[in-house]
């Protein structure tokens, strides 16, 4: 009897998770990628939606007195999105940076008006070099002249 | 005798535990892209493991409860629970400190934040089955039952980076691209290794005492049923 219970609902739980796995990955997006979002940018620019992608080198404009930012968002071929946001922006937030924005597209694809902006980033946890070598006397040295 | 070993192998387990906090926090390098931030990895992983770890051992101990008829594995299974909603608390509450200055936001509904935030609500459902079936046959039965199928939260959450597109970074431990310097690597394993052997101790102290709260409680009713017809 225990075993046929085990067997029966390791069973049910198996078919209940690959049914929303397979159910996820068609369905849910957790962001799109620019070039899906700018070919059905027509349908998307109806709702809230996120777009992940790097932000192109020399391509951020940060206005501090007005909170502006604009970059443009890309999946290094070549699809591009200009953002715009209003606000202050994470502190990783760079060029060359994973981004994933929040907000609406316009229906031309080349505009998006972001409400949120996220830093994705790598699993990388890299030490910079030479990271133990500044010599902090030498600082102290010129400080006080001792 | 045996107690008090325990409490020493359980203090010298914290104080390991401890001590790669504080490595992690003052002797670990900083890192080239997150600065300072990044040290809260030496808590967050660990905790994260450790949570996964309470769940294999609950997957285990409702398993002998079914097959075996080893019926004080339920009371391990309630402590492995306990520890388990405890650690992914925990690493819900410090991936979510540590979100906010890399990410910029403290929650996402993203596939990796949203099965860990189900695994902490199936540990909570686990424990109100738990206190909620009285009989000891029927809780035997629903709650290892239950206590099986948590565990298969526990690939879902590790594999959700991979299988869907997240905020959250791949794993950085078992890749085979090294993405870790050494100098963050090893202090890492080492921080996970003597928080899943902490994890261990406090599911071994918790099933003790919960299983001599239960001898308790039967001896307190025996008497109760002893003293009625006089």
């Amino acid at each position: 009897m225990p075993r046929k219970w085990i067997f029966g609902l390791l069973i049910i739980g198996a078919c209940i998770v690959g049914i929303s796995v397979i159910t996820m990955r068609q369905y849910s997006v957790y962001f799109y990628t620019p070039q899906e979002a700018k070919a059905q940018a027509m349908e998307l620019s109806q709702k809230e939606i996120k777009v992940g992608g790097m932000v192109k080198p020399d391509s951020l404009h940060w206005n501090a007195t007005a909170l502006s930012l604009s970059f443009i968002l890309t999946d290094l071929q070549a699809t591009e999105i200009e953002v715009q946001y209003h606000g202050s922006p994470p502190d990783l937030l760079k060029e060359n940076a994973g981004v994933v924005a929040q907000g609406r597209i316009m229906q031309t694809g080349l505009l998006f008006d972001a409400v949120k902006l996220m830093v994705k980033h790598s699993e990388e946890y890299k030490v910079p070099k030479d990271q133990h070598a500044i010599n902090p006397e030498l600082l102290k040295q010129s400080m006080f002249k001792e | 005798m045996h107690c008090i070993s325990n409490r020493f192998l359980g203090l010298f387990l914290l104080s390991c535990v401890l001590a790669t906090w504080g490595y992690g926090l003052f002797v670990a390098p900083s890192e080239f892209y997150q600065g300072e931030v990044y040290r809260i990895l030496y808590v967050h992983v660990p905790c994260a493991l450790s949570a996964f770890l309470s769940a294999l051992c609950l997957c285990i101990c409702s398993l002998r409860v079914l097959t075996q008829k080893h019926a004080a594995s339920l009371w391990t299974a309630r402590a492995c629970a306990e520890v388990g909603l405890l650690y992914t608390l925990l690493t819900l509450i410090t991936g979510s400190i540590w979100g906010y200055p890399t990410w910029g936001v403290w929650w996402t509904w993203d596939a990796r934040l949203t099965t860990t935030l189900l695994l902490s609500f199936l540990y909570g459902c686990y424990l109100l089955l738990w206190h909620t079936l009285d009989s000891y046959s029927l809780r035997a039965k629903v709650c290892s039952v239950f206590g099986i199928l948590i565990f298969i939260d526990v690939p879902i959450i590790y594999k959700s980076v991979t299988w869907w597109r997240t905020l959250h970074q791949p794993p950085s431990l078992l890749s085979p691209n090294a993405p870790m310097s050494s100098e963050i690597l090893y202090p890492l394993i080492a921080s996970v290794l003597v928080m899943l052997g902490f994890a261990c101790w406090l599911i071994a102290l918790r099933s003790e005492n919960v299983r001599m709260q239960n001898e308790i409680e039967e001896a307190l009713s025996h008497t109760a049923h002893a003293r009625t017809p006089s």
